[in-house]
């Protein structure tokens, strides 16, 4: 009845390249493939990688499903945050890594895996952050949102973009970073909600850190803990507080 | 253990059945347990109920007293208003829930205690058994009805999946323990070698209803007659499919290989399922499976589906077998019994079966309830502002024994879960995450140089600890070099 945890890389013995941190609130029907989808997608490109699944409030089997999975090529690790929220449970996975670069994914795998070894690549470059986006040149819907998400999505970028700049998808949930890079940045952001990102790439703009937008294919999936009504307005009222705790943070 | 109370005080529990009711089940069972425990516990215990035919209004029973008023359906009015009538006399109340809770909310102060006993989820079921309509209401009244009358209030549940189901499905926002329920075999083993009959012998003990899918087992014998040619089956048990299943044997001509007892008592239960090589639990889902781990305590593995309740009380390739819903029913049963034909390997997963039963007494079961009832009884003291936010979250600590010096006596909160074993002590930590599980352990005593010794491991709780919480290798905090203070805020 043991469980082997494979928690590697807590001390600096064991480097990864990249740590994929998923947070996860009741994915047990979901999370399965997307880990067995990204492990197949690290092998075929060699990437050192691993994932840091962050329960940020199960009660369904989520952990049981990825205990099922660890006969995988890729190591996964399982670590909680109980600060409700997606902003808060990315925070408490990238404080947590100690791989070259982190990044963080949805658990339903909207963004196809291949991305991924992409984004590494501009990392590679000598990029800071990497933005998936479903909206500049090269990218698409591969299934589109419903039509009140869309528009409410709409008001969400018109009001983000004031905060986070050029940017042309900030809500897209994979994004790729330079570990020292994402340590600092979380560690002065704020939200802990949905509008986390925003946030997060505000400071980013504020640093001139060097950002680039990466295409990638959106599947919009069912079963999202996105709630569009009750998280959506949250999501406005996070932007109002980045905004306020930016505009303190930039007062000499 | 707990100290008797010098005060009178009165705990009510409310369930729609007691024992003396023709159909009482499992839940019906473990209310009476409950409501003897606390009774020993110094507790006056009331037990409202409905009336059952020739069975008194007011009775007197092992420590308790039992009031029965109403029917099926009038049992609530009738209970809520003896609730009404003696609030102030009355110190925490537990509603058993039926798929339809008592709501002693709506007539008790709010400070009064009061836990919502969850065996299972009936959402799926009211349509099984009512009028759509019926159904619609009760679905409501379990769903919304609970989540507005009982708010805050801490929730019991018998298994991680009614934990789960109760969150997801039912929406409740208290905080939800889990609580096994005890089992009586495992006070009373039999004694010496098991008498497990010379031909392969399976028998199930159930409730014949719908959601039981005893049908699906008879089904597999067809299928299994020529490869088993000696394999028996006894189903014990009574209920509305009866006809049924025996048309259904008769059909398939297996009458001299099935064969259905009715309802058999306890001891005769007992023996018979003594004899069994294993049992089978063919049910879309359980509250815990009280009947599994009444087989188990005899020594005799289950085969059942990952169903809710099942896979909770079944530890998959220790103490039984859990299918997968595609699963071939007649195959996976032919491959346990080739296993079993070995006794060596009979006697093992027997012997484990008994070990992992052994930790589900009633006396733990009522100690659990206590705990948490304490537990309520403190947070309701508690301005409201100040009542801690609940979270599902909960982390499994393992400290070898060689780090527990004779100085060092932890103490944890009520509800947190601790087993010791030969290895050392085993502790679920409820609410708290794999960071802040580090104040956990130093609010409970323990020294920074134990907490970040490198044996002492943590991981994330999954369903099962809820239950019992196992030793993991997980990570060590000493080499986590995630702090408090490096992300505040």
């Amino acid at each position: 009845m043991q469980r082997l945890e494979q928690w590697r890389g807590a001390g600096n013995e064991e480097r990864y390249e990249l740590d994929l941190v998923i947070p996860a609130l009741n994915e047990e029907a979901r999370i399965g493939a997307t880990l067995a989808s990204i492990a197949e997608a690290a092998c075929s490109a060699s990437l050192d990688l691993r994932v840091t699944v962050v329960d940020n409030g199960c009660v369904d089997a989520t952990a049981e499903v990825v205990d099922t999975l660890r006969d995988a090529e890729v190591p996964v690790g399982i670590m909680s945050c109980r600060t409700r929220g997606k902003g808060a449970a990315v925070r408490a996975g990238v404080g947590r890594t100690t791989a070259a670069y982190v990044g963080y994914c949805d658990a339903d795998l909207s963004t196809p895996p291949s991305t991924i070894e992409s984004g590494v690549d501009l990392l590679r470059c000598g990029w800071d952050v990497v933005v998936g986006s479903r909206r500049c040149v090269g990218a698409g819907y591969a299934v589109r949102q419903m039509p009140v998400r869309r528009l409410g999505s709409f008001a969400f970028r018109t009001m983000a973009q004031r905060l986070s700049g050029p940017i042309s998808d900030t809500q897209c949930g994979f994004k790729l970073f330079r570990t020292p890079v994402a340590k600092s940045l979380f560690a002065t952001s704020k939200v802990n909600g949905f509008a986390f990102d925003v946030e997060v790439l505000a400071h980013a703009q504020r640093r001139n850190l060097r950002i680039i937008e990466l295409p990638v294919l959106w599947s919009d999936r069912a079963g999202s803990s996105f709630r569009p009504m009750v998280d959506g307005v949250n999501s406005f009222r996070e932007l109002r507080a980045a905004r306020r705790s930016l505009d303190e943070s930039a007062a000499p | 253990m707990h100290t008797k109370r010098s005060s009178s005080s009165v705990l009510v529990i409310t369930n729609w059945r007691d024992l003396a009711h023709p159909d009482a089940g499992g839940a019906e069972l473990l209310c009476d347990e409950l409501a003897r425990g606390f009774g020993r516990n110094g507790w006056d215990v009331v037990f409202l109920t409905a009336a059952v035919e020739g069975a008194p209004t007011t009775e007197g029973r092992d420590g308790y007293t039992i009031i029965r008023r109403g029917g099926r359906y009038t049992v609530y009015p009738w209970a809520l208003a003896w609730i009404l009538v003696h609030r102030r006399a009355v110190r925490a109340a537990v509603d058993s829930e039926n798929g339809i809770p008592f709501f002693s909310p709506l007539v008790l102060p709010r400070r009064t205690p009061v836990l919502l006993l969850l065996h299972h989820v009936h959402q799926d079921q009211f349509a099984q058994y009512f009028s759509p309509l019926a159904a619609a209401v009760g679905r409501v009244l379990e769903r919304t009805g609970s989540r507005l009358v009982y708010r805050h209030r801490t929730v019991v549940a018998i298994s991680p999946s009614t934990r789960s189901g109760a969150r997801r499905r039912l929406g409740l926002r208290g905080d939800i323990v889990v609580v096994p329920p005890g089992c009586n075999a495992v006070v009373n083993p039999p004694a010496g070698p098991r008498p497990r009959s010379v031909k392969p012998r399976l028998v199930c003990v159930g409730r014949l209803v719908p959601h039981k899918r005893t049908g699906l087992v008879i089904g597999a014998m067809a299928r299994l007659a020529e490869r088993i040619p000696d394999l028996e089956l006894h189903l014990v048990g009574d209920g509305p499919e009866r006809v049924l299943l025996h048309q259904q044997v008769r059909q398939l001509q297996l009458e001299d290989r099935v064969v259905l007892h009715g309802a058999l008592d306890d001891a005769d239960r007992d023996a018979l399922m003594a004899t069994a090589w294993m049992t089978v639990n063919a049910s879309e889902r359980e509250g815990w499976g009280l009947s599994v781990v009444e087989a188990n305590a005899l020594g005799v593995p289950v085969l059942a589906y990952r169903r809710p309740g099942l896979r909770d009380s079944i530890r998959h390739g220790a103490t039984g077998w859990l299918i997968d819903d595609d699963a071939d029913l007649a195959d996976e049963i032919a491959r346990a019994l080739g296993q079993l034909a070995d006794p060596e390997f009979a006697e093992m997963v027997g012997e484990r079966a008994r070990q992992w039963v052994s930790r589900f007494t009633w006396e733990a079961m009522t100690d659990g309830m206590l705990d948490v009832l304490l537990a309520e009884e403190g947070r309701l003291a508690h301005l409201p502002g100040e009542r801690r936010i609940p979270t599902d979250l909960a982390t499994v600590v393992t400290v070898p024994k060689e780090l527990l010096g004779a100085d060092t006596q932890p103490v944890f909160r009520g509800t947190d879960r601790v087993r010791m074993e030969d290895g050392g002590l085993v502790v679920l930590l409820r609410g708290a995450d794999t960071q802040t599980a580090r104040l956990a352990l130093r609010r409970a005593g323990f020294t920074p140089a134990v907490i970040d010794h490198p044996s002492v491991r943590v991981s994330v709780a999954r369903p099962a600890d809820h239950v019992s919480p196992e030793g993991v290798e997980g990570w060590s905090l000493g080499n986590d070099h995630w702090r408090e203070d490096t992300l505040a805020g």
